[in-house]
């Protein structure tokens, strides 16, 4: 292991100043709309910084890395759906250019706008749930990285995520969005250094062209190669399931939709979606890249579980400074992935479950100190939720089920909203609770049983599960709304123009 | 086939995202200028 006294000096400067910056910016706090969106003044580099800021999480590294462990080459594919489902949407403004200019907070609003305020609440609800489900792996994996990246003892492990989301609770509840902006755009700097070098270093030391045979032939051994298509993790289901899960993560993830909603006009969402497709290739193909070479490295054997291998291989093969600056954006890419999730959900919380039932007596200014409040106690959640909890999957996959849970029906109410004059109330209502079901009774069952029950699992593929997932949302508010059951709202957005 | 695939890909992603992180920094920095600005402007408007 390199890292060593100056590491940590680099890692420890770049949390104080990232500390000085949520206090700076804390002052500059008008109300809500500042806190959540940046009064919407976001122009596109800086909309992209941020985006990809936040996006490009430890988490995603870890999770990406762990894949290819897991699988080899064939995991990249990952990596070109997502960036394939950016280009689509960014090509033709499917779902996000009408949403951005109805001047929403949270997408949720949408869902009040046209159908009603229990489909918002119901909506809300079910994204709270998946988002907070899934920030008690995003502390695992975190706190796995940072172990055995610095090696710092496993007993610590608790500890130092403590350590961590403290600062991450106070600069998000002291400066919401405009720090979040801040503090992204930094990380979003610091962290591509890292990422470029530390994917140079791998390469350097192992070369493509021996890191793919090496792969080939230890993946051989379960029968499993390079075709994506032919691979038992992957295959056609995968691709299908996860094109349209991207789509419905570009309308739907709160975190990527508040970029939307943040820039100045919807010309730049659309903008901001084609060019971060290149971001959200490199997203995958770095941190699988590295995986692939912790399998080959590690001759496919994890004794500190899947998770540990990659950050146990950049420990070794990085030298000192780079591996301060790697585990500085890793820390950063970690906080501004907390940061932006904790804000994405309280604002979720009180915008679409508190403030709607609470009438117009709610100030701004009770507004904010509510969204704080929130921030504090999905935190505490998180950690207790990320302590407790034991993967029984892949972290890649456990995120997909809690995703699909809110996605499935959100995706097919949002397209239903905005491009069906017939979808109704009722409609919108079936769609959730269908898309909801299968991914919540695997979830359920998984975390009550602790993984020794398999009923809902051994029923289908994981891909095949999800796809399905998106069907019953579709059939949910196809069928539903055809039902004489309510009547669909207009839509008469003032501020949608139709083409 | 598939490693020459992945070569391609490869190289096209990662170089799109390096060409890309570059721009968006240096393009991104007055616009951070610009945002915070602003926001002194409002204050002292507020004041």
């Amino acid at each position: 292991m390199n890292f060593g006294i100056i590491d940590w000096g680099i890692v420890v400067l770049y949390l104080v100043c990232t500390f000085g910056i949520g206090i700076l910016a804390a002052r500059r706090i008008k109300g809500v709309a500042d806190f959540l969106v940046a009064g919407r003044k976001l122009r596109i580099n800086l909309a992209i910084a941020s985006l990809v800021g936040t996006e490009l999480g430890l988490v995603t590294m870890m999770f990406m890395a762990e894949e290819g462990f897991r699988n080899g080459f064939a995991a990249l594919i990952i990596g070109v759906i997502w960036g394939a489902a950016y280009i689509v949407i960014g090509s033709t403004g499917f779902i996000v250019e009408r949403v951005r200019r109805l001047r929403l907070l949270t997408i949720t609003e949408f869902f009040e706008m046209r159908y009603s305020r229990g489909v918002r609440a119901l909506a809300a609800l079910l994204l709270v749930t998946a988002g907070t489900l899934g920030m008690g792996v995003f502390l695992k994996a975190g706190g796995m990285f940072v172990v055995h990246f610095t090696n710092i003892p496993e007993v610590y492990l608790n500890h130092t995520m403590t350590v961590l989301v403290l600062i991450v609770l106070v600069y998000t509840v002291m400066g919401g969005m405009v720090a979040v902006v801040i503090t992204d755009y930094i990380q979003f700097i610091i962290l591509g250094i890292g990422l470029v070098l530390a994917t140079g270093f791998v390469f350097g030391h192992m070369g493509f062209g021996r890191l793919y045979d090496s792969a080939e032939t230890l993946f051989a051994a379960t029968g499993q190669g390079a075709n994506p298509f032919s691979h038992a993790a992957y295959g056609w289901w995968f691709v299908i399931y996860m094109l349209i899960f991207n789509i419905a993560g570009c309308a739907l993830w709160q975190p990527v939709a508040q970029r939307t909603l943040a820039t100045k006009d919807p010309g730049i969402g659309k903008t901001l979606f084609r060019t971060t497709s290149a971001m959200f290739f490199a997203r995958a193909f770095f941190p699988i890249m590295w995986g692939v070479g912790a399998a080959v490295y590690f001759a496919g054997k994890a004794e500190a579980g899947t998770l540990a291998a990659t950050p146990q291989l950049l420990g070794m093969l990085l030298p000192t400074v780079v591996s301060g600056l790697l585990a500085a954006g890793m820390c950063a890419a970690l906080m501004s992935t907390y940061d932006s999730y904790l804000l994405a959900w309280a604002g979720v919380i009180v915008q679409d479950l508190v403030a709607p039932f609470a009438g117009r007596s709610l100030s701004d200014k009770a507004r904010v100190r509510l969204t704080r409040i929130f921030v504090l106690m999905i935190g505490a959640i998180m950690l207790v939720f990320g302590i407790w909890h034991q993967l029984n999957c892949s972290a890649y996959r456990y995120l997909l089920e809690v995703c699909t849970i809110y996605y499935a029906g959100g995706l097919a109410a949002i397209v239903a909203g905005l491009y069906w004059k017939r979808a109704t109330t009722f409609g919108a209502y079936c769609g959730f609770i269908l898309g909801a079901l299968l991914p919540t009774l695997y979830i359920l069952e998984d975390l009550l049983s602790q993984g020794s029950s398999h009923h809902v699992r051994d029923l289908c593929s994981g891909n095949v599960r999800g796809f399905l997932s998106f069907v019953l949302g579709f059939a949910g508010v196809g069928i539903g709304s055809l039902l004489p059951i309510g009547k669909p709202k207009a839509l008469g957005y003032p501020e949608i123009e139709e083409k | 086939m598939w490693k020459t695939i992945w070569l391609v890909l490869l190289v096209v992603g990662m170089g799109s995202f390096v060409v890309t992180a570059l721009r968006v920094s240096v393009r991104a920095l007055p616009e951070l200028a610009d945002l915070l600005r602003e926001r002194g402007k409002d204050e002292e408007n507020d004041q």
